[in-house]
């Protein structure tokens, strides 16, 4: 029924935007058409990103805690008290907040470097043509489909330090001669950097291998004749081909990474080691079991500065490195 | 103006969402009163439950509805519950929440005009749990149920390591602990995953010390006193090889596990391990045994005890129908059957003459452990600093135990603490 | 550079329902500097057969060999060969010099000045030097061509290997570029194999043609043998535009005739001793037919065929004329002056010396045309290609 869709645009261009939106009467038919067909969902992103990012920034310059739960608004406005508060490196808030954000980088840039290392060889290897090709995905997606909470639990299992399989298989090959502290102590960041990739990595062994895919072959072709080796082949085509996919699987895996919680928590249990404090868990800790949701908010506020200005960087990086051609 | 205006958006808000869940939850309530209950998940709760909202029902004819909810997820919900004056008329409250929630408007004066006829005779409790119960000069719970930390060992186990148990302070702990060579791993045990903390307030207690001045208007722990406990805690690990390393890991559930299948022969622990050693095959009760746990160098004795208690929302409706269904749940019969179910003792003290706990070991635990039980202070910012000690304790003892412990890292740590707490307080 | 020896060539690939043969036993010998076309239709081999030669397919059975040195088995890297590609296959992500310079990088040991200089005088020598800094994206789909080709002449190669380099340029620019191909072949020397369906291509620019149906060689020659002198029936209809003429008939030897349901045609006794098959398929080029709309004045008038005229094609230089002859559709070429129209009744004179004969079961030829097909003096290769360009 083809007038429907006619109908349907007619109605929805009686809706009469432009007196009250200024930019939108600048707008050519075609883009309000886009712009109304995109409102239900930009009304929710608003709706669930963008109003509680700001009313986070707003609590984060008033004092509310326990006494204003009920009536945040009527909390007093404290300008950046909240920020010099937890900002200050001397006091023991600031100085758990800054080493959580410390851990917070090495967390996100270690995930990304062991989620991408993982996924690119799944992927490469997914692209070969072998029986059991279709096997091996399923099996490799596994652990991204399975329940992520169960997936940590049975890594924590397998890290404890006395029990844990992963230092019984370390020790009888010889690899360490005393079982390691995995979940105490400094290697905690290493645990979660290592558990959270391999949650991690299907997605970006999935998006890789789709890339992969739509490298075409001739470029392969076209290398072998001009002489290229394997290695030759990945460094000069694939590599570079897969640049542009690799941009968004970088930016979309460190900010994840960063804003990750449920790894920190379920992995280890309800006294997490300093060196396992990330920011997200040190937050949560901070304004949910004190109740200063003001301060709380303020140290989120910072995270998420940190994480826009290392996005921002990023994309700056690739512009510059002209990123649009990487595609074909 | 401005405000006026948000506030009346807000208002409408909240009725809107009132009226939903009265929606959701409402039906069925007929022309009797209806409340709303909502209990910290645990084995046993429906059945419990089901039993006695229909006992209470017929009695009075107060329709109970309950619902339970895991401990992961409970704070949440108490915030939203607060923030929003939407949730249930009675709930149960974890002790350590009350100064924050209390705070935050989230629990009624129970000796308002409205409730105080129908509560339960607060007489009956210990001291103690009235000190928990009260925040600031209101009562914000009735005390349900609670449990102290009690030594308690597996005769046979100690008998069998050749040594004679129940010490009676730290150095006949070390001693035996060292002394001993049973068939079992390990001789005792106290986790140090989940709230490392109140191992710690023990020790301190014992050690003669306190957490805050009696005004609790300053840190009272980093001190000597402070750092004795704490490095006895760290030590019991590493120098004197009474606690297993492999153990700093442990949750609840691995000690529980340990405890009930005679992995370890004696511990300091709620009545947690107690039921979980009951409830494995051809164990009986009379295994056990139980006393304070040992006392510090000048003889102080402590031990920490946690509570659970039942407060009513201000939101609520039916205030004195909440108020009733309290002081059923506190009768001796119902306290006692549900301090059983969920491992803890009864607050009722006429809990103890009922069949669920109809045996000596309770009796010891009423006599000898409850005297020298304490818990932590009930102020408001207490949570801040409790998380900035357990953060402490747990850095201590786990840098002990991977080796990393230095010099002086305990008073830094204490001196850190007491840095948050002076802030907060 | 390098005589490329292929023989028995086999490349099966496995499929669902069993194998499918791609190239069948093939042979051919193509001499150093030669520049050799492969044409056929889709899905004849030739494409797969410039593969295995470039060792992109690896061979079922037979051996591939380049001079003395047998490279069946060889990787393309060690080949020394260069390809240039239908779509251009040109890294995107790199610079044309990136692209140019690439091969030398891998192939070489060259230092990074040297590679610069050759990547500097193939761009001259391909007028691209303007381009050498811009992405493929950049550049127009002749200017990648370029770059393509430069990418494979600056390897200087003992082989080069073309797989329909110019099918994906308009009508125009591929005119253009098969000269300026063919030229640069001439001068650089190096053996070429270039794959093509277009038959023009095909006659304009090899200095043999390979014609390839179903895995299989039909016939190699130069482009005029193949036309003039087709081995059977599917290449004498591949090659030529329009193509030829096909008019199924029976030789009667006793009397000396092809015979058909409308006409019959004098078989001369030379001719007629040749046949063994009663038969045939009778075929002339549109180009070899004479029309006249008076029979009586004619040379020859027994060598004529009344037909109807059903459509006709000015061409401007050329007109195609259609014509119906018992059902079976004729084609002639005339020149652009003929007042030929739709509906006009017509005879065709079908010369004895232009006639082609086919064995109508095998398609093998009995007969051929007699025009020469040194390539010196034939003016007819020529006229008859050009109505094809414009095709």
């Amino acid at each position: 029924m083809p007038h429907t869709t006619k109908q349907f645009r007619e109605r929805l261009a009686d809706v009469q935007l432009g007196d009250a939106l200024p930019f939108y009467s600048r707008l050519s038919e075609e883009q309000r058409f886009a712009y109304k067909l995109l409102a239900p969902a930009l009304a929710m992103m608003c709706l669930i990103h963008l109003l509680p990012i700001v009313w986070g920034t707003l609590i984060s310059f008033m004092g509310v805690d326990s006494s204003y739960v009920q009536e945040w608004y009527r909390a007093p406005f404290v300008g950046v008290e909240n920020y010099s508060y937890v900002l200050d490196p001397r006091t023991v808030v600031g100085g758990r907040f800054w080493f959580a954000i410390r851990q917070t980088v090495i967390f996100a840039v270690g995930s990304l470097v062991v989620t991408y290392v993982l996924g690119l060889t799944a992927a490469l290897i997914l692209n070969q043509k072998f029986t059991g090709r279709f096997v091996a995905r399923t099996l490799l997606l596994l652990p991204w489909v399975a329940p992520v909470v169960v997936t940590l639990l049975i890594w924590r299992m397998m890290f404890q330090q006395q029990s844990g399989i992963i230092n019984h298989v370390l020790l009888s090959i010889g690899l360490i001669n005393e079982p390691i502290y995995w979940l105490i102590g400094d290697n905690t960041i290493w645990t979660l950097v290592l558990t959270h990739s391999w949650t991690q990595f299907p997605l970006v062994m999935i998006m890789l291998y789709a890339g992969l895919q739509g490298i075409p072959d001739q470029l392969y072709e076209a290398a072998s004749i001009d002489g290229a080796g394997r290695w030759e082949k990945f460094r000069y085509i694939t590599f570079p081909q897969l640049k542009p996919v690799s941009a968004v699987v970088v930016l979309l895996v460190m900010l994840w990474t960063m804003i990750n919680f449920t790894a920190p928590f379920v992995l280890l249990g309800a006294q997490p080691p300093q060196a396992g404090q990330v920011g997200i868990l040190y937050i949560y800790e901070f304004a949910f079991s004190n109740y200063q949701f003001g301060r709380g908010a303020a140290m989120s506020v910072v995270l998420f500065l940190i994480a826009m200005t290392m996005a921002m960087i990023y994309y700056k990086y690739l512009f510059d490195d002209d990123f649009a051609e990487g595609d074909r | 103006m401005r405000s006026h205006t948000r506030r009346s958006v807000l208002a409408t808000t909240g009725t809107v969402t009132t009226f939903s869940l009265a929606g959701c939850l409402g039906g069925g309530s007929g022309d009797g009163t209806t409340i709303e209950t909502r209990y910290m998940d645990a084995p046993g709760l429906e059945d419990y439950f089901e039993k006695h909202t229909e006992i209470f029902e017929e009695e009075t004819g107060i329709r109970v509805e309950y619902e339970t909810i895991g401990w992961g997820e409970a704070q949440e919900r108490l915030l939203t519950d607060i923030t929003s004056q939407t949730g249930p008329d009675v709930q149960e409250i974890a002790s350590t929440w009350i100064p924050e929630q209390a705070d935050a408007g989230g629990w009624m004066d129970l000796e308002s005009d409205e409730v105080v006829d129908h509560i339960p005779n607060t007489e009956m409790f210990e001291d103690g749990a009235m000190d928990v119960a009260t925040f600031q000069d209101s009562l914000v719970g009735i005390p349900w149920f609670w449990g102290p930390r009690a030594w308690q060992q597996i005769d046979e186990e100690i008998e069998t390591g050749g040594v004679d148990g129940h010490p009676d302070d730290w150095d006949a702990l070390v001693d035996q602990g060292q002394a001993y060579d049973g068939d079992t791993d390990l001789f005792a045990l106290m986790g140090a995953d989940f709230e490392p903390m109140r191992n710690f307030a023990m020790f301190l207690w014992q050690s003669g010390g306190q957490l805050l001045t009696d005004d609790n208007t300053e840190p009272a722990f980093h001190n000597e006193e402070g750092v004795r406990a704490l490095q006895f805690y760290a030590d019991l690990y590493t120098e004197y090889d009474v606690l297993s390393s492999e153990t700093v890991e442990w949750g609840a559930a691995d000690i529980n596990g340990a405890f009930a299948g005679r992995q370890m022969a004696s511990t300091v622990d709620a009545l947690g391990t107690v039921s979980a050693y009951e409830d494995e095959d051809g164990h009986s009760l009379d295994d056990l045994s139980i006393s304070a746990p040992p006392v510090g160098p000048d003889g102080d004795g402590g031990t920490f005890f946690g509570m659970e208690l039942l407060g009513i929302h201000p939101w609520t409706d039916e205030p004195e129908a909440a108020a009733q269904w309290i002081d059923y749940l506190l009768r001796a019969e119902p306290n006692a059957e549900i301090s059983s179910t969920v491992g803890f003792l009864p607050t009722n003290p006429d809990g103890f003459d009922t069949e669920y706990f109809d045996h000596e070991l309770y009796e010891s635990f009423n006599d000898e452990v409850f005297p020298v039980a304490r818990t932590y202070p009930q102020v408001l910012g207490w949570g801040e600093i409790e998380g900035e000690l357990n953060s402490a304790v747990a850095g201590v003892i786990q840098n002990a135990v991977t080796g990393d412990l230095e010099d002086g890292d305990i008073e830094d740590a204490l001196e850190d603490a007491a840095d948050v707490a002076r802030q907060t307080l | 550079m390098s005589r490329v020896n292929i023989d028995s060539l086999t490349k099966e690939y496995d499929s669902a329902g069993g194998s499918i043969v791609a190239v069948d036993g093939l042979d051919l010998t193509i001499d150093d500097g030669e520049f050799v076309v492969f044409v056929g239709p889709s899905g004849c081999g030739k494409s797969t057969t410039l593969r295995c030669v470039g060792g992109l397919e690896t061979v079922t059975e037979g051996s591939i060999r380049f001079g003395d040195e047998d490279v069946t088995d060889q990787k393309p890297k060690e080949r020394d060969i260069a390809m240039v590609f239908q779509n251009y296959a040109l890294y995107p992500h790199m610079t044309a010099r990136e692209n140019m310079a690439f091969g030398l990088k891998m192939s070489t040991e060259l230092s990074s000045e040297e590679i610069d200089e050759r990547v500097q005088a193939t761009a001259e020598m391909l007028s691209i030097e303007e381009l050498l800094e811009d992405k493929p994206k950049a550049l127009s789909g002749g200017q990648q061509q370029r770059v393509a080709l430069g990418r494979a002449i600056v390897r200087d190669p003992e082989v080069f290997l073309m797989d329909e380099p110019l099918s994906n340029l308009d009508a125009k620019l591929r005119a253009q570029m098969r000269t300026e191909l063919q030229q640069l072949q001439s001068e650089l020397d190096v053996t070429t194999v270039y794959v093509t369906h277009d038959q023009t291509e095909a006659m304009t620019m090899g200095d043999r043609i390979v014609v390839l149906d179903d895995g299989q060689l039909q016939q190699v020659g130069t482009p005029l043998e193949c036309y003039h002198r087709p081995a059977n029936q599917f290449v004498a209809g591949f090659l030529g535009s329009p193509p030829m003429n096909f008019l199924r008939v029976e030789a009667d030897l006793e009397q000396q005739e092809l015979q058909n349901a409308v006409f019959t045609l004098p078989l001369s006794e030379s001719v007629a001793t040749e046949i063994d098959s009663s038969e045939l398929v009778l075929g002339i080029r549109p180009e070899h037919i004479e029309l006249t709309d008076t029979p009586e004045t004619h040379g020859e008038p027994s060598r004529l065929v009344e037909a109807d005229v059903t459509v006709t094609e000015p061409m401007g230089d050329v007109t195609n004329v259609y014509l119906d002859i018992g059902g079976e559709s004729v084609t002639v070429t005339t020149d652009g002056k003929t007042g030929a129209s739709p509906g006009d009744q017509l005879y065709m004179h079908v010369p004895a010396a232009k006639m082609h004969l086919f064995d109508r079961e095998t398609g093998e030829a009995i007969k051929h045309s007699d025009e020469p097909i040194d390539a010196a003096d034939s003016p007819t290769a020529t006229e008859s290609t050009s109505p094809a360009e414009t095709a």
